[in-house]
């Protein structure tokens, strides 16, 4: 339900690029998305047909590129992708103090008009 | 005509984080502090803030902003306690943001409280991605959720500041370990702050009190 706000934010960010570039109509538009973010892309995609609706986006695609959660352990500085098997901690010391590095992102990285 | 292709790095949270940063700044200048609390529905928030109310209404003027899509606080019961409370308008989101809450602080005359609870909409998830602008954060965990909700909901866990465990007195029913709670919220937040409280008989209240009259002592200095 939260993909309606990061839609609407991520097309208000794509028109204000598209004006600011001069352009008249965009065919489509690159995003990453972090998976910490807990967007469903399938949802993100039904929501965004109909955001840009009467936008200089309409008919535009999304190009979604997921971005794997990271993390940087603030014991051993270890960086690795948190998991469940290892109870999301540092598989190589054990820790749990860590910080997230990627996962959390969404950027909107490009987009494509005339 | 030829294509035009744009290469960007537009951080799409971008807006709510500057504008969750300002009002910060804000309510540090205005000396209100701004406590977002968030949890499941049916953890307790009500019984929760009526204690909390009861034990500081004599040394700060409270303020309840009560986001819940039907919010479970009820209005009277937040009065009767010694407190106002305004209901902002999510129009059924899941979350809050720094707009809506900021949009609330202005009709609610934020200036003229020492201390604010948002109640955040009742979920585990959606409420943690969104910076409100808060001064800091709370979560309450209570005992028949189960002790393992901090490996399920790991992002709320990381950006609360501390954690109250509530409903404690009927741990002895849910198969709730307290001691496994806490090694759960701690491997996904070192050193974070964990209060027990049972907001029901006011057991352990005193000390979610005294957290507070701190962080309201270290926001105003």
């Amino acid at each position: 339900m939260h993909e309606m706000s990061y839609v609407i934010r991520l097309v208000n960010k794509a028109l204000q690029a598209a004006e600011t570039e001069g352009l008249g109509s965009v065919f489509e538009i690159h995003a990453d998305i972090g998976k910490m973010t807990g967007v469903l892309p399938y949802y993100m995609q039904k929501y965004y047909k109909k955001a840009i609706e009467g936008t200089i986006l309409e008919n535009s695609r999304l190009i979604i590129n997921e971005v794997a959660v990271k993390a940087r352990c603030g014991s051993c500085s270890f960086e690795y992708e948190p998991d469940a098997a290892h109870d999301y901690l540092c598989p190589a010391c054990g820790s749990g103090n860590c910080r997230i590095i990627a996962g959390r992102e969404m950027t909107l990285t490009q987009i494509k008009g005339t | 005509m030829s294509v035009k292709i744009v290469d960007l790095k537009a951080n799409v949270l971008d807006d709510n984080n500057i504008l969750a940063e300002n009002t910060r700044k804000r309510l540090k200048e205005e000396k209100t502090f701004l406590l977002n609390l968030m949890s499941a529905p049916g953890s307790g928030k009500t019984t929760t803030l009526t204690r909390l109310i009861e034990l500081l209404k004599d040394e700060m003027k409270i303020g309840v902003m009560e986001a819940d899509i039907d919010s479970d606080v009820d209005a009277h019961r937040i009065k009767a306690a010694g407190a106002e409370s305004i209901q902002l308008h999510t129009g059924g989101m899941c979350h809050l943001d720094a707009d809506m809450t900021t949009q609330g602080l202005d009709s609610f005359d934020s200036i003229k409280f020492d201390l604010i609870v948002l109640e955040n909409v009742g979920n585990l998830v959606c409420p943690a991605e969104f910076d409100t602008g808060a001064s800091k954060n709370a979560m309450i965990l209570s005992v028949p959720e189960g002790d393992d909700k901090p490996l399920k909901y790991p992002l709320m866990f990381q950006v609360a500041d501390v954690v109250i465990i509530n409903k404690t007195d009927v741990a002895p029913y849910f198969d709730f370990d307290l001691d496994r709670a806490r090694k759960n919220i701690e491997m996904r937040h070192p050193g974070i702050d964990i209060i027990p409280i049972c907001a029901k008989t006011g057991e352990g209240t005193d000390k979610l009190a005294d957290w507070i009259r701190t962080e309201v002592k270290n926001h105003n200095s």
